[in-house]
Parts: structure tokens; C-alpha cells; sequence
């Protein structure tokens, strides 16, 4: 295994191959040696393709040295979240239930993704239907944090974090309904972007709330997502909440100055409890975005003691409705804490849903205030680094408060799944006990442009984003 | 008025209207979460929306902020 190349970022390999500088079959040798060694103890994947893989990428090969570019990831080696169909290939949703599911069809993104010339390594895990943040998974295996294998790699998208951090695919494909994306991102050290409601087509993707999905990308830096993203976003007429809006060009714009831009920084209940440490990093983060010229305000964000509220009553009644036939026929064959979050979405009154929905537009009409007077928020991805596996449900003091962890996990994220607005986590720095910490920049809807130049201004001016998990992963 | 916590027999009965059934064991798991619940719906309840609003609406442009 060539560890220099393991450790590029996406586009530092795409770049590489399409100069025929490295083939993308021995970049995927690299990458399926890395799997082999590392995923017996992280466990990042329910399925790897590795025979079918290997085809791909020599068909890459082939059709580069016949000069044939299939697009911009041309046998560039990603990784599919396993709640993502993927046509003839098991898709699990990483539950008992869909054990043995082969859908017959590709997700629109997995499509897109062949179509761009990205060879499929495998199906990442994650917590059952997307229902949780830990990826502690009782049917396929938990995922453990790279940097520390005795800690969760949050979740859902646990699977595609750790994959992304650990180098194994280049970039991975998450969903996010209440930060699936954004958690992983920060607790492994990655980047990653939960783009605007219909901004990439769910097609495909089985449902947890379907007002509150989203499909983005995990990668090493914000110019990886960026690159991703361009492949993913766009209209999809086989997604009826898919946008017809036309796609920007993200990486024109990638490198132009933060300078003169507003940075909108959320007060309470965004900062309060926090991790000290967390709290450190994430305020230095923000002056490093101020260092290079951007203009920072407080500013008090609408109805924050409202949202958890709005949250629960729109994502696990939804949650209850979509898995309604299964809880009556086959309740035991979930995990039991998936369950109780189902079977309380089964209790969620009509009145409380609706009114959830009512209140929900009128956050979005004040938050569209605030982006009258900022151009993006700068804020914690989560309050608390990786809790330990097994220990994630627990209520510990934090900072000057106490907080139930996977709540915490969930408490910076949840504002801009109900909003449908673009939010991102970049590294910012490492605990004492080295385990990472994100910075999380959001923007206005449809503004992943400028959402993605700010975290690729602060990459520019720090390595935390360079920082790699230890190779030696036993737990 | 703030909102009661419903009985272990309330949840269990509130399930059975959807056909669904739940371990007696998981009651009082159930009966946390949805006292948390109805602790965060309590500040909804107060909410004054008005007379006059606009619907609720699932189109993708206006759901994520508008034009």
C-alpha cells in the first residue's frame, strides 16, 4: 500500500489520475489494501465491492490511455452511505429488515457518481435507518472513531466519516436529517456539506423525515466537497422536492477573499453548555476567518428554544409513518433504542406536527432577516467531542452545564435541517485526548458557494484538515 | 396549562390505535422520551401564529428559504 497516496485529498488523486500520473487501478489497490488492514476493527463498511471495483478501474485505465475522460472523478474510489440503492448491490439501510435487499436501481447520486467516472468501493455502515448518531449498530457491527477506537464516530453517516478519515474512498456519500452529515464530519475530522433542500436529489435514498433529508458529501477538505458536489447537485425529475434552480460553478469561486463578508456568530443556546476545549477551538477557528478580512457580528438566532421541539415533532413522526408496517410485523427485529424513537414519533399528535410545520415557516421568514445582515454563521458543529461506545446516552457535565450526549451531538444541527439552508463542518483543532473538533459555517439557501469559500479560506490558513488518523487502530 | 405526562396504559393505548404493540418492559423508556416531549411542546403550545399565515408548504425553492 502506497501511504502517501492514501492520505491525498480528493482532488489531489483526481488530478493524479487524470495526468495518468497513477492509475486508478492502484489507487484503488491502495485504497482496498487500507480497507483490509484497517475496517476489522473501525468497521466502516457493511459491503465492499471489491472484484467490481477493480473492473471499473481497469475500464477507467483503459479508457484514459484511449483518452476518454468520463468526468471530473474519473477512477476517483468513493464510498456509498448503505442507505443509498445501488443497483444488483445489497442496501441495507444498515438494519435486519433490509438484510437482503438488492434494489434493481441506482440513488440519482450513485448514478451521477459512475457518470463522473468515480469507482464504487463499497456501502458504508450506519445507525439503523439513519435513526441515531452513534453508529453503534447491533445488526451489522458498530463503527469505531478512527482517532480513537473506543469512542462512536457519530452518525448516521458513521460508516462514510470514517471511511473519509481513515483515506479509505477519497470521498463518501452521507445523508443528513438532523446532522448525519455534519456529526461524523467533525468527530472524525473530516469535511462535510449538508446542501439546501433540493439541492442534490434523494432519489434513491431511503426516507427518515422527508422534510428534513438531505444527501451531501464527507471528504478531506472543502475543495473535495466542492469538487463532489458539483457532480451531485442539480435538478432530478425523478425527486419531486428536487430544485430547479441551475447549479453555480463551486469551484470558480473557491478561492476568491472572504474579505468583506458578514460572518453572523449565534449566541445561546448554541455556545452554552460546551466543552471547553471545544469552545477554545471553534473561537479560534472564527478568528482565523476574521484574520483574513471578514466582518464578525453576534447576532440572536429566531426561535432556538423552539427547534428541538419543532424537530422531534416533524423527524420522529415521519420516522413512525414511513416505518409504521414494520413496527406492527416486525418491531423486535429493530435495535430497541430505534424502536422507543419510533414508537415515540407514534405518539406525536397530528396538532403537534402541523403546528411544528406552521412554526416552521416562521422561522424561516426571521432567519431570512439574518441573512439580510449576514452573509454566513460561524458556530460549534457539536458542543462535546466523540463520546466512547456504549456510554453515548449518557448525562454528563459539560463546561458549566450538564447534557445528555447524543443530544448534545444533535443541538447545533438541527436549525438548518428544518431551515433547508447549506452547513458545513470543517476540523478546527483536537481535545487534550485527541479527538477532533469542527467549526461549523452556514449559509442562506443555495449558497453553498459561499459556505464552501469560507471553509476553503480557513483551510488555506490551517492544517487541521491535514491531520490523519493513527494507522495503528486497535481498540 | 402545561402538558401531563401520559400513563404507561395511556401510551400503551395510544399505540394500540395504530395496530402497534409495545414490551411492557419498554414502557417507562417511553414514557422519558415522551416526557421530554411534551416538556419541549409546552413552549409551542404558547405560540401565537395569528389569524392570517401563510400555508404550509413542501415546494423545495420556498421550503429553503425562498427566491
Amino acid at each position: 500500500m502506497n501511504e502517501e497516496r492514501v492520505g491525498l485529498s480528493l482532488t489531489q488523486i483526481a488530478r493524479r489520475i487524470q495526468s495518468q500520473e497513477v492509475s486508478a487501478t492502484h489507487a484503488l489497490e491502495d485504497v482496498l489494501e487500507h480497507v483490509a488492514h484497517a475496517d476489522d476493527t473501525i468497521n466502516a463498511f457493511v459491503t465492499v465491492l471489491r472484484d467490481q471495483a477493480l473492473q471499473e478501474a481497469t475500464a477507467a485505465d483503459h479508457m484514459l490511455r484511449a483518452g476518454h475522460l468520463l468526468g471530473p472523478l474519473h477512477g476517483v474510489p468513493v464510498a456509498i452511505k448503505d442507505i443509498l440503492t445501488t443497483d444488483g448491490i445489497t442496501t441495507t439501510a444498515g438494519s435486519k429488515i433490509l438484510a437482503d435487499w438488492k434494489p434493481d436501481f441506482d440513488a440519482t447520486v450513485v448514478r451521477k457518481l459512475r457518470q463522473a467516472g468515480a469507482v464504487i468501493i463499497g456501502k458504508t455502515n450506519l445507525h439503523e435507518f439513519a435513526f441515531g448518531v452513534t453508529t453503534e449498530n447491533p445488526h451489522h457491527g458498530n463503527t469505531r472513531n478512527p482517532w480513537n477506537p473506543d469512542h462512536v464516530p457519530g452518525g448516521s453517516s458513521g460508516g462514510s466519516g470514517a471511511a473519509a478519515a481513515m483515506g479509505m474512498g477519497y470521498m463518501a456519500i452521507g445523508s443528513d436529517t438532523g446532522g448525519s452529515i455534519r456529526i461524523p464530519a467533525t468527530l472524525c475530522g473530516v469535511t462535510g456539506i449538508k446542501p439546501t433542500y433540493g439541492r442534490v436529489s434523494r432519489y434513491g435514498c431511503l426516507p427518515l423525515s422527508w422534510s428534513l433529508d438531505h444527501v451531501g458529501p464527507l471528504a478531506r477538505t472543502a475543495e473535495d466537497c466542492a469538487r463532489a458536489l458539483q457532480v451531485l447537485a442539480g435538478h432530478d425529475p425523478l425527486d419531486p422536492t428536487s430544485s430547479n434552480r441551475p447549479v453555480p460553478d463551486y469551484l470558480a469561486t473557491l478561492n476568491d477573499p472572504i474579505e468583506g463578508l458578514t460572518i453572523g456568530i449565534p449566541g445561546e443556546p448554541f455556545w452554552d453548555p460546551i466543552d471547553p476545549e471545544v469552545d477554545a477551538a471553534v473561537r479560534a477557528g472564527i478568528e482565523v476567518l476574521k484574520s483574513q478580512g471578514a466582518r464578525v457580528i453576534d447576532i440572536e438566532f429566531p426561535l432556538a428554544d423552539e427547534i428541538v421541539a419543532m424537530q422531534t415533532s416533524i423527524l420522529f413522526a415521519d420516522a413512525a409513518a414511513y416505518h409504521h408496517r414494520w413496527m406492527r410485523e416486525r418491531p423486535h427485529d429493530y435495535d430497541s433504542r430505534v424502536l422507543a424513537g419510533l414508537q415515540q414519533g407514534a405518539t406525536v399528535p397530528a396538532v403537534d406536527y402541523v403546528n411544528a410545520m406552521r412554526l416552521r415557516s416562521v422561522l424561516r421568514e426571521k432567519m431570512n432577516d439574518v441573512w439580510r445582515r449576514v452573509d454566513l454563521l460561524a458556530l460549534p458543529t457539536s458542543p462535546v467531542t466523540a463520546p466512547r461506545i456504549g456510554h453515548a446516552y449518557e448525562t454528563v457535565a459539560v463546561g458549566n452545564g450538564e447534557l445528555q450526549l447524543t443530544r448534545a451531538l444533535t443541538r447545533n444541527m438541527g436549525p438548518f435541517n428544518l431551515l433547508g439552508t447549506p452547513a458545513m463542518s470543517v476540523p478546527c483543532g483536537f481535545s487534550s485526548d485527541v479527538l477532533p473538533i469542527g467549526l461549523q459555517i452556514a449559509g442562506p439557501a443555495f449558497d453553498e458557494a459561499t459556505v464552501l469559500r469560507a471553509g476553503h479560506a480557513y483551510q488555506q490558513q490551517t492544517d487541521w484538515h491535514t491531520w490523519r488518523p493513527p494507522a495503528d487502530t486497535t481498540p | 396549562m402545561e402538558r401531563p405526562v401520559p400513563s404507561h396504559e395511556e401510551l400503551k393505548a395510544q399505540l394500540a390505535m395504530l395496530g402497534v404493540n409495545i414490551d411492557d418492559d419498554a414502557l417507562p423508556g417511553l414514557q422519558r422520551r415522551v416526557a421530554f416531549y411534551q416538556e419541549a411542546m409546552n413552549r409551542l403550545d404558547d405560540m401565537d401564529f395569528g389569524l392570517i399565515e401563510p400555508a404550509v408548504v413542501y415546494d423545495p425553492d420556498a421550503a429553503s428559504g425562498g427566491a
